[in-house]
């Protein structure tokens, strides 16, 4: 069972960021540290009660957490760093969940942490020749997808348009999104091309920033006297790679699919009960077809869906209300931990300025490189 | 003129035609391409267990798009890029000769050319006739 339903509760009882912002000097343990420190401070918990630590970032090097958290004091817990691509982020929140779940911590904290630096892509160094030096680029591989989904779906540039359109619109609504602009369907058209029909504003921007969510068991909330009220319940965590892909299938499309099933089946829901998710939406393409494999409409219906207001808040089901990767940013490290920001603030009901009524079950979903995919359901009980 | 990238592809002996290399899993016939010391991607037998082939050089064109920016290095915009899967199954990426986006729709034939390109032979597609 790839989930948490066989292993006790576990609950996120405090987050934190640091906003998502351009290249800066600002060292990265501040950065993270602004992030820990007002997740300590919304748990009402203090560093010494974080039982273990587990640290996404894809650029900083060996043992950036310890390098930073030796600033908090040393309380001899366990630490790890986390490195998953896109996912790096998600997996440290799973893995800080799991810690909690199978009762190897009472309290675990995710910190995401990251600044746009050297990382070298593992699949640089392999040794294999490629036919195309595109051959590894997220970016082509995006627009070579967006083309075929013009060819054999019948979208329309403007379709994949309106997906910045939404997500520029909530970042301009959320104080920690790197871009703050609002942005109408021209604008995003007009932007500087940039590899087939993406545009400059359908590309999300690199950047740096941090998000930290602490995650605890009912018997730490007791016990702690922690605020039950706010406590947001994780019902299910999932994560797999790319499997065999049949025919014609696109395998990162597929693995979508796939892990959004999974996640959705050991939480117990369907998806016509998510009320918010946040997905990949690094590229504005991915948004149309994720939502489309996670079962958020039939296949062919997401145009119509964002042309109606269906995943505006306020819709149906609000997609990427942070403003997602295109408008909140992807600073790698963080930006699976910022989906868990960003759904447990939504499900408090606390998203001051872009809150979705009502809101009781939420989706995290990652992937990373298109070959790993972690998913995350929340519930507000 | 010296190939680019020998371990991919060779003349096919005819024009500037190209063939490209592959490994061949006996049991299964899969193909890795490109081809690797580490092993057969689909069945996961180690390469000494896998046999050389040539491919034909022959695609058929999937998707097709120009890069409008200089993202990455060594590439010079504008140039296309296309999916394309080649006539004994795989599936890669590819440049393509020319700049005629609305010529190359999917199902367009393709084959594999060497064209000079940074000091050698490097590989293209090229639209072909059916």
């Amino acid at each position: 069972m790839n989930g948490l339903a066989t292993l006790r509760p576990v609950h996120v009882v405090g987050i934190g960021l640091h906003r998502y912002q351009f290249a800066s000097d600002t060292p990265y343990p501040t950065l993270g540290l602004t992030a820990l420190r007002a997740a300590l401070a919304d748990a009402g918990l203090s560093w010494a009660d974080i039982g273990a630590a587990m640290i996404g970032t894809g650029a900083l090097g060996m043992a950036a957490g310890r390098v930073m958290l030796r600033h908090m004091g040393a309380t001899g817990i366990e630490m790890v760093q986390v490195e998953n691509a896109s996912a790096s982020g998600s997996s440290a929140f799973r893995l800080a969940c799991l810690h909690v779940a199978s009762g190897q911590a009472e309290i675990a904290l995710a910190l995401g942490v990251d600044k746009h630096g050297t990382a070298q892509r593992a699949a640089e160094k392999d040794g294999l020749p490629r036919l195309s030096p595109t051959a590894d680029s997220p970016l082509v591989e995006f627009a070579l997808l967006a083309r075929h989904w013009r060819d054999a779906h019948g979208l329309e540039v403007a379709d994949m348009a309106r997906v910045a359109v939404k997500n520029h619109g909530n970042a301009a609504r959320n104080p920690f999104a790197q871009f703050r602009k609002p942005r109408s369907l021209e604008q995003v058209l007009a932007s500087a091309p940039v590899a087939g029909d993406l545009t400059a504003l359908q590309c999300c921007p690199r950047g740096e920033g941090a998000a930290a969510a602490i995650v605890a068991s009912a018997e730490a909330i007791a016990r702690l006297g922690l605020d039950r009220a706010r406590a947001i319940r994780v019902t299910a965590s999932t994560a797999c790679s790319e499997g065999p892909v049949a025919g014609d299938a696109v395998g990162m499309v597929e693995i979508v699919r796939r892990s959004g099933l999974d996640t959705l089946r050991a939480a117990g829901i369907g998806a016509e009960e998510l009320d918010i998710v946040e997905l990949h939406d690094a590229f504005s393409i991915e948004e149309i077809v994720y939502a489309e494999a996670l079962g958020l409409c039939p296949p062919g219906a997401a145009p119509g869906r964002l042309r109606d207001g269906a995943w505006e808040i306020g819709g149906a089901c609000a997609v990427n209300p942070s403003g997602g990767l295109l408008g909140m940013g992807h600073p790698i490290g963080p930006t699976g931990i910022g989906q868990i920001v960003e759904i447990v603030r939504q499900l408090r009901g606390e998203a001051e300025g872009r809150q979705q009524p009502r809101a009781r079950y939420a989706m995290a979903h990652m992937i990373g490189l298109g070959a790993v995919a972690v998913g995350h359901v929340l519930r507000r009980d | 003129m010296d190939l680019l990238e020998p371990r991919l592809y060779a003349p096919a002996g005819e024009a500037d035609f190209a063939l490209l290399r592959a490994l061949r899993e006996p049991g299964s016939g899969a193909l890795t391409f490109p081809p690797s010391p580490y092993g057969c991607t689909t069945t996961g037998r180690p390469a000494e267990a896998l046999e050389e082939v040539t491919l034909s050089g022959h695609a058929t064109l999937l998707t097709c798009i120009a890069i409008h920016q200089p993202v990455l290095p060594g590439l010079v915009p504008p140039v296309l890029v296309a999916r394309l899967r080649l006539a004994e199954g795989p599936v890669v990426q590819g440049l393509v000769e020319g700049l005629d986006e609305a010529a190359l729709p999917p199902g367009t034939p393709m084959r594999a050319v060497l064209v000079p390109a940074e000091g050698g032979l490097a590989c293209r597609f090229r639209k072909v006739a059916a």
